[in-house]
């Protein structure tokens, strides 16, 4: 039973409804996408391959997961990038233009990925874990 | 007179379908419907004794089906009302005695003389949703707030919407307990319809005279007016009828304290 304080705070257990509501939302998904987990990961892998060729991401934190909206089966990806889009420049002596320093420096662009992330195109679900 | 078709179905058994189906053609009738229905569920033929039927068979479906019997010769009257019939399924034979095609000349005959053809579709995703599916004009998916149920409930929509003809959905969510989900103990109507995403026909509360109806072979709604099922599948027929008729209020979730909370408490809206 939640304290007082917690329900007025909103802390509390789930009841058992929310419990099955969650489950059912879950097992809907894997229900109507015919896409086991393993082949979800190897896609995953595939498109963090193509995506590393054209952009700097942090590849630990790609998030890519299946949703249902309505009655549609949405792929939503979530892929930090380690800089700001437009500090890229085409070609292959490409140098981020307010440092001079080479493209390999990414560290000191790491606060960036909370910038961008709301900006970025594939982002559509905003960054709320399932 | 050019009857619409509805098949009543459900992906998982024992949610209610047949008694589901007997109670909207009661209550299409009394709306002075002329109404049949019938069980599709060959050899596992059940509305014919929830109806109170069962002594009044001669021929079946699947006699029709086969050429001995007149489709007039196996309908059986139901003598409460003016306009109610059922044609009964074959209780000794199995599903694979009909074809789709069969069941949409049946029901092309049937449409002739009736306003309202109900069939009571098997549970599962085989040979017999199949048949009760292929003459149906429109589709009301039955399920319960429980787990299961909605999942094979979503399983069934999914089917119904992959088919090549085009069939309208609505959904009807029976035994509703509102005591439990005041509690939070039980998916309520709008965490059912959120899921399933179709429209709502209408919502039946758990009520115990269904099971005493049953047992008697008389439909609760051939007069029990003031049960609130009785009352649920009355609106339902009325909806069934083109009326507009407002959903009763079992879908209380919470108190105001708890909504106050759930409004406060957190921001996400999922």
């Amino acid at each position: 039973m939640a304290s007082f304080f917690d329900r007025i705070m909103g802390r509390r257990e789930p009841n058992s409804a929310e419990v099955a509501r969650e489950r059912l939302k879950l097992v809907l998904v894997s229900d109507r996408s015919d896409l086991s987990p393993e082949k979800l990961e190897e896609m995953q892998s595939e498109i963090i391959q193509v995506i590393k060729r054209y952009l700097e991401i942090d590849e630990a934190m790609v998030h890519l997961k299946l949703e249902r909206r309505q009655r549609k089966t949405y792929m939503v990806a979530d892929i930090p990038l380690e800089r700001h889009p437009q500090d890229y420049q085409i070609g292959p002596e490409a140098v981020p233009p307010e440092s001079g320093a080479p493209a390999g420096a990414e560290v000191s662009h790491v606060p960036h990925v909370a910038d961008t992330q709301p900006k970025k195109p594939g982002d559509v679900s905003g960054s709320t874990p399932a | 007179m050019g009857a619409r078709v509805i098949t009543i179905t459900s992906g998982k058994g024992g949610v209610g379908k047949t008694t589901a189906t007997a109670n909207m053609a009661v209550s299409l009738a009394r709306l002075d419907k002329k109404v049949v229905c019938v069980d599709a569920d060959i050899g596992l033929r059940n509305l014919d004794v929830v109806m109170g039927l069962e002594n009044r068979i001669v021929y079946d479906l699947v006699d029709v089906v086969e050429g001995r019997c007149k489709l007039r010769q196996a309908m059986v009257k139901d003598k409460r009302l003016p306009d109610l019939y059922l044609l009964p399924a074959a209780q000794t034979r199995d599903k694979t005695a009909v074809s789709p095609q069969d069941m949409i000349t049946l029901a092309n005959q049937l449409r002739e003389d009736f306003d309202v053809v109900l069939i009571d579709s098997p549970a599962g995703i085989e040979w017999g949703f199949r048949n009760a599916l292929a003459p149906a004009d429109e589709v009301i998916v039955i399920t319960n707030p429980e787990v299961s149920a909605v999942r094979d409930a979503d399983r069934i929509i999914g089917l119904v919407e992959a088919a090549e003809r085009k069939v309208p959905t609505s959904l009807v969510i029976n035994r509703i307990k509102p005591e439990m989900i005041r509690r939070g103990d039980m998916l309520s109507v709008t965490d059912v319809m959120e899921i399933l995403s179709i429209p709502l026909l209408g919502i039946i509360p758990e009520d115990e005279l269904i099971l005493i109806s049953s047992n008697r072979g008389a439909p609760l709604s051939l007069d029990n007016d003031k049960s609130p099922a009785a009352e649920a599948f009355r609106n339902i027929a009325r909806r069934i009828t083109g009326e507009k008729v407002p959903l009763a209020q079992f879908d209380q979730k919470a108190g105001l304290f708890q909504r106050l909370t759930r409004v406060f408490g957190s921001s996400d809206s999922s």
